[in-house]
């Protein structure tokens, strides 16, 4: 099983990051439909600072997230960035106090779920969350 | 050596720096202008990390002569098979295995631009100024400009831009992601260079060659085929870490 496995769910997944989300981490986070921070997390990939690459397909996520210009720097340089940071690039999709983030997620999968008939979620993630951009 | 052309090419701490040179304004008299020979040696050459392309004094390049451009294309077949090169070589400077970093001070119109859309990334001074003002001669991007440009700025921007020619300030090319970084003034060579070391002065050659090429493959592969290969190029480097 791949993390592709979580992308390809037909209901919301949702990282609820708080702390340090580093390398497969993160990778884990991006193939999830949606990421919402606590303040103050600190993300990155930090693998090629020590002679590897982000291998669960995170490089194909960030650069469908972020642009590659902007995946290229953050991976090559593997410096950790702020979630002021990720909002402003893409990467993430709302920052909260850190003490709700598990909270938040649940809320919004309600949200998502009481919007919308259980059968037409599916293709609701598929059309409003999943930002692949391999196929425009 | 090589063919002759109005860029000079030189390595400095494992860097590459091609510097069109030009001036006032470093136009391109021809769509070749670095020798092809020197990028195809920026793919094997493992003491060449990154490419940083550069115009000589205060602009990157106004783009083609038109003076020029109207001579050439008096021959028509000539000129196509000399757009084609021209057009090769930035398919080629795009697909490098290592990083590109195109440093816009003053003028990037036109062919300048198309050059600059061709690297990874663009730093650009804060008094850079960017178009494709070919519509206002009848013409329009002829070296894949209107291709690469929606795939930075989006399809609504980038059909604004090429059909209004108007110019963009580097602020705005900024908030719309046709640039990536800001420098000040003069000092664009100098961020872009600490850019490109914060990248790859520490990195083995075979890490930086791994992570563009799989970038690189995101634009060229379906998703699943390219994390695959990703996978498999992981696999790769972790073997070495032992040996």
């Amino acid at each position: 099983m791949t993390f592709r496995f979580f992308e390809d769910l037909e209901i919301p997944v949702v990282a609820a990051i708080r702390g340090v989300c580093l390398g497969s981490a993160l990778e884990l986070a991006l193939f999830c439909h949606c990421r919402i921070c606590g303040e103050g997390s600190v993300l990155g990939l930090p693998e090629a600072t020590f002679g590897l690459l982000p291998g669960c397909g995170g490089i194909q996520k960030l650069r469908a997230l972020t642009g590659l210009p902007r995946a290229l720097e953050l991976i090559l340089s593997g410096t950790t960035f702020s979630t002021d940071d990720a909002l402003r690039w893409g990467i993430i999709d709302s920052i909260v106090p850190k003490e709700s983030t598990v909270g938040a997620a649940v809320n919004f999968i309600r949200a998502v779920g009481s919007s919308y008939q259980r059968a037409c979620i599916g293709s609701y993630i598929h059309k409003y969350l999943r930002r692949d951009g391999w196929h425009p | 050596m090589g063919r002759q052309t109005i860029s000079t090419f030189k390595v400095r701490d494992s860097i590459a720096i091609i510097t069109i040179d030009n001036p006032p304004q470093n136009m391109l008299p021809d769509p070749v202008f670095i020798d092809p020979e020197l990028i195809k040696r920026c793919f094997a050459d493992d003491k060449i990390k990154g490419i940083v392309i550069a115009g000589k004094g205060r602009h990157f390049s106004a783009g083609a002569d038109m003076e020029r451009l109207r001579f050439l294309a008096l021959d028509e077949n000539r000129f196509m098979a000399r757009l084609r090169d021209g057009k090769e070589l930035l398919d080629s400077i795009e697909a490098l295995p290592i990083p590109s970093i195109a440093a816009i001070e003053g003028a990037c119109f036109g062919g300048g631009l198309e050059i600059a859309l061709a690297c990874h990334i663009r730093v650009c001074a804060r008094n850079a100024i960017l178009a494709f003002p070919e519509v206002n001669h009848g013409l329009m991007p002829g070296m894949g400009g209107t291709v690469r440009l929606p795939g930075f700025i989006g399809y609504g921007k980038a059909l604004e831009a090429v059909l209004s020619g108007d110019i963009i300030g580097a602020e705005r090319a900024l908030e719309i992601g046709l640039a990536d970084h800001l420098a000040p003034a003069k000092e664009t060579l100098d961020f872009s260079l600490q850019l490109m070391k914060k990248m790859v002065a520490d990195r083995p050659i075979e890490v930086i060659r791994s992570i563009v090429h799989s970038l690189n493959n995101s634009r060229t592969m379906a998703a699943s085929e390219a994390m695959e290969e990703e996978t498999r190029m992981f696999c790769r480097l972790a073997g070495k870490l032992n040996g």
